[in-house]
Parts: structure tokens; sequence; C-alpha cells
């Protein structure tokens, strides 16, 4: 698999404070990767400089397999679109000429690509109304087809649903998936709303501090924070050859002392006097079913 | 490169402040044309003081009045006041609405964006320039009695001359707007310039540091206000003295090459907000 993005240990210091500190991360071609971060976390600071838009203090970035020390990094920039904060637009020019500028600065206008463009994000009928009299939802649109202008092969996307109604929200969840399906982008993506999240990503870098504190895949999120039965045992291996006398029991270890079972969740009683029956001496047994924000907030709480 | 330049000029032609700016100049030029030309006449004044009437009759026969000497004037007034006005709302949207975000990285070097505001700057010079002194030979020639279409070779060197000048002018203004990310500090100090203001207040910080120091001797020679910029070209006389014109081109070649470095190492070095 591809490696889109790699950085090494960025860094970015402004006077006293480290808003990013030391993040190393690694984005593979076609994947959606969710940041997520408390405000102020750090997520936009390090989307800039991904980007290009700010220097970093320290660390590397590899972008499409060039090093950012290297002279060729400028192509490897632009071959990266992003909506960094607010949309950048002229609000005394229509979305067709703003595109415009921007397919002109890149060398690519032509009406038709616009319009495409334009269509693609939903924009085609706004004829010449101004942006300056665009809902949020509009504008927020319009700054991803201007992200899209140039056929990049990353697309940045910093908070693009904030502030946006729930039919905003659906219609830019709906443009993203469609853009990385048929186009194969990969798709770097900041929210602090994990519900929204988590219906789009592939991967996850979880921000706290301007440290990242955790990286993991969309299986590995779900698979922890599926309904499970956790036992807690100083001897797990003997407890492992009960549950495979006890039947189908789909379980796994997760430490030296704990195991959890992703079935028979309404069977607690039954393992537990199956344990105690083999002299297996069990600590603790029960269910667990932890939502993706009480996983963050454990995450993060862990972190402090 | 020239994408950058197209994406810049057909930007500037979309905006609402390239032809306000040069119409509200023409108007000026007009206007002033207005309230001048009856002076130039010889038309009788009439000014009353309290229940007396005074006659006053202005001789203007011996004024050689021709494009150099009556549009020069003009010209060198309004120009600079408009130019930097427009530069600064040109610049100034680029990074304050964030369109910057969207482009700045889409090109090799990002010194492509000082060529081509460089670009956009002189053909908004010239055009400017062209409509000013267009207006003040075509009101002229109709309000002015003695207008005449003479010493055009002077008249030609003067505008070529505040050219060079008036370039340097909005690069300056393209500079100090992006330094400070606002088009106000250009367009103040443009304003003071032109209203003799900032002579005033120089003229003051001269005489605070000539009594801090005691040295005036020394100073006589590094006064602030000996070396404020002069933005416009004395009009020149009709001798056809060439100085005034070496005069313009030789800073202006200077200044253009300073300010175009001091622009590209900022767009370059600085992180895009």
């Amino acid at each position: 698999m591809e490696t889109i993005l790699k950085t090494n240990l960025l860094t970015k210091q402004f006077k006293q404070q480290k808003a990013v500190d030391g993040v190393s991360l690694q984005i593979e071609r076609g994947a959606i990767y969710g940041l997520i971060g408390r405000n102020g976390a750090g997520k936009t600071t390090f989307l800039r400089m991904v980007a290009g838009l700010a220097r970093p203090t320290s660390g590397e970035i590899e972008l499409m397999g060039i090093h950012s020390t290297e002279r060729g990094i400028s192509d490897a920039f632009e071959r990266v679109g992003c909506l960094i904060e607010q949309p950048g637009v002229y609000k005394n020019m229509s979305a067709f000429e703003n595109c415009k500028l921007k397919a002109i600065c890149c060398g690519v206008y032509s009406k038709e690509y616009v319009e495409e463009k334009l269509a693609l994000v939903g924009l085609r009928d706004v004829g010449k109304k101004t942006v300056g009299n665009f809902s949020l939802g509009m504008k927020q649109r319009l700054g991803i087809a201007l992200a899209l202008i140039g056929e990049p092969d990353l697309l940045i996307l910093d908070e693009p649903i904030n502030g946006l109604d729930p039919q905003g929200i659906i219609e830019v969840r709906d443009i993203i998936q469609t853009i990385n399906r048929e186009r194969n982008m990969t798709i770097l993506i900041s929210s602090h709303i994990l519900e929204e999240l988590s219906k789009i990503a592939t991967h996850y870098g979880i921000i706290h501090n301007g440290r990242l504190i955790e990286q993991i895949s969309s299986e590995e999120l779900m698979d922890k924070c599926a309904a499970k039965l956790v036992i807690v045992t100083d001897t797990p291996e003997k407890a492992c050859m009960v549950l495979d006398d006890f039947g189908d029991v789909a379980y796994k270890v997760a430490d030296k002392q704990t195991i959890y079972l992703s079935n028979h969740l309404d069977d607690a009683a039954d393992i537990n006097m199956a344990l105690s029956r083999a002299g297996v001496a069990v600590q603790s047994i029960g269910k667990k079913n932890e939502s993706l924000e009480d996983y963050f907030i454990g995450l993060i709480h862990k972190a402090n | 490169m020239s994408n950058v330049i197209c994406m810049e000029l057909h930007r500037m032609f979309r905006t609402r402040s390239f032809y306000i700016t040069i119409a509200l100049c023409a108007v000026s030029v007009f206007l002033m044309t207005f309230m001048i030309a009856p002076m130039i006449n010889g038309s009788q004044q009439t000014n009353e003081v309290g229940d007396v009437t005074i006659y006053t009759t202005v001789d203007f026969s011996d004024f050689l009045v021709c494009p150099v000497s009556f549009c020069g004037e003009l010209i060198r007034s309004l120009c600079g006041m408009f130019l930097v006005i427009f530069v600064g709302c040109f610049t100034g949207v680029f990074y304050t609405n964030g369109f910057c975000k969207n482009v700045i990285n889409q090109v090799k070097h990002r010194g492509y964006f000082q060529v081509g505001k460089v670009v956009c700057i002189l053909i908004y010079t010239t055009v400017l320039l062209a409509i000013s002194a267009g207006t003040a030979i075509l009101f002229g020639r109709l309000m002015i009695n003695s207008f005449t279409f003479s010493y055009m070779g002077e008249f030609a060197k003067f505008l070529l001359g505040q050219w060079c000048l008036l370039t340097v002018v909005g690069l300056f203004a393209a500079f100090v707007t992006e330094l400070f990310g606002s088009k106000i500090p250009a367009i103040v100090y443009i304003l003071l310039v032109s209203s003799n203001l900032m002579q005033g207040i120089l003229s003051v910080v001269d005489g605070k540091l000539s009594k801090w120091l005691s040295m005036e001797i020394m100073l006589e020679k590094w006064l602030p206000s000996l070396y404020q910029p002069s933005f416009s070209l004395d009009a020149p006389d009709v001798s056809g003295n060439n100085r005034a014109l070496f005069y313009a081109l030789v800073p202006s070649l200077i200044f253009f090459i300073l300010y175009n470095i001091a622009g590209a190492a900022l767009i370059t070095k600085r992180d895009v907000k």
C-alpha cells in the first residue's frame, strides 16, 4: 500500500507554547483518516503544516514519497488540496468565478471542468449568486470544490461540518464518501464530532495537547467499543482452556489479566460457575459497552 | 508563473476597486480643472467682505498652459493616492479573505505571486496615468482658453518618470499591506503624504530630536524629514532639462528591486494565516 503522508516528530512552537509536539503518523493511499481532538488540541496547526501553509519548527514531512528537505517538495504540495478553517473565497464573486480563479492558477481551466467540480458538490445551479449571499453550508461546499480543483491526491479538510445543520452534514459526508470511493482520493479530515467521523473514517488519530496519543483503525476501534464480557483473572491461560470447553466462545486475551468475550454476553453467570468449578479465580466478570465518546475521553484522561 | 499572472490579471479586472479608483481619479482631475480654469482664463473675481464688494482681475497671460505644466500638477497630486487605495484593497483581500490558502501551494515558488502583483500594479499604473492625463488634457483644452499642445516631449518624459515613481509607490503599498496584513497603514501613510501632513509630522520629529540630542550640526544631515521618500515628480520646467527624469528613474529602479526582494521574501517565508 502506498504511503501518501508520513510525518516524523513534527513540531510547531509559538514562543513558549508547543502547538504540535512531536507528531508522527502515517496515512496510506485511499484512506479516510480522521484526526480527533478537543478545541485547541493542535489539529489545525498540524493540518496547516501538512498542507504547506505553515513551516514546522522541527520534524519532517514526507509527502507522496518526497521528503520535506528535497527540492521536489513543492511538486508534492501541488498535489494537496485543502480546506483549512473558513473557506477562502471572494465574497463579491460567484462560485463559478472563485473556482475559475483557482483553475486558472492551476492551469486546468475550462468551463466544463469548473462546472463538473461545482456539480460534484451540489453547487451547479447557483448561477451568478455571489458567495457573500451563500449559506454556511454552501460556502463549505464551495471550499471543498476549490480544494478539489487540480485533482489532488491528498485532500485535507479541517472541520468541514462545523456549524452545519443536519442536512448540510449529510451532504458533506456524501461528498467525501463519493470522492473517496470514485477517485480513490486520500482524505485527512479533522473534527471533534466523533459520531460523524465514525461514519466515514477508516483510520483515526487522536491528538491531545499537541501530541498524538493514539492511532487506530476503524475496525480496531469498533472492536474496542463493541459490547463485550470482561473477565479479570490472574490465570488467563487456565480460563481460556475452560472457555474452549464451554462452547463456541469468541474470546481475546487483552492483557495478562483480562479476557474479552464478544459473544455469550448474557451467560456471565454460567461462565463464572464454569470457571469456579475449574479452579480459576475470577476477580471480576461483567458486561462492558463503551461508546466512542467514552473511549476517547478515557484516552484523554489517561494522557493527562 | 504565467498561470499566476493570468489569475491575478483576471482578478484585477473583476475587482470593483480597479474601476472605482480610476473613475474617481478622473472625476477629481475634471473637478480640479473645472475649479482652476476660470482663474487661468483671467476672469474677474468678486469677493464680498461685509457690505463691501471687492473686484479683482487675475492675469495669467504670462503663464504657459500646456500639458506638462497644467496636467503635471494635477496628476502628481492625485494619482499616488488612488493607486495606494487600489493596491491596498487588491493586495489585502487576497490574504484577509483567505483565498491565498487555496492557491499559494499550487505553484512551484510562492514568489510567482509577487510577480503577478508587479504585473498588475504596472498595468494599473499605466491605465491610471493614461486616463488621468487624458482627462486633464481633454478638459484643459475644453475649458482653458490659452491651453496649447506644446512641449509634448517634456510631458512624455514627465509621465514616464511619474510612472516609474508610482509603480514603486504601488509596490511599497503592497509590501506594507502584506507586512501588516491590512490595507490601513498604507492608505493612512499616503493620505498623510498627499495632504502634506507627513511633512508636518516629520518636522515635529525633527524638532524633538534636535532638542533631545542637542547636536544640531550633526543632525542637519540626518533629520528624518530630509529622507522622506518623494512619490511625485516635480513637473519640469519647459527648458528641456532631463535631470528630473534621471532622478525618477534611478531611485525607482533601486526601490523596485528592493521592494520585490522584500515582498518575495515575505510571501515565501511567512506562514499563511
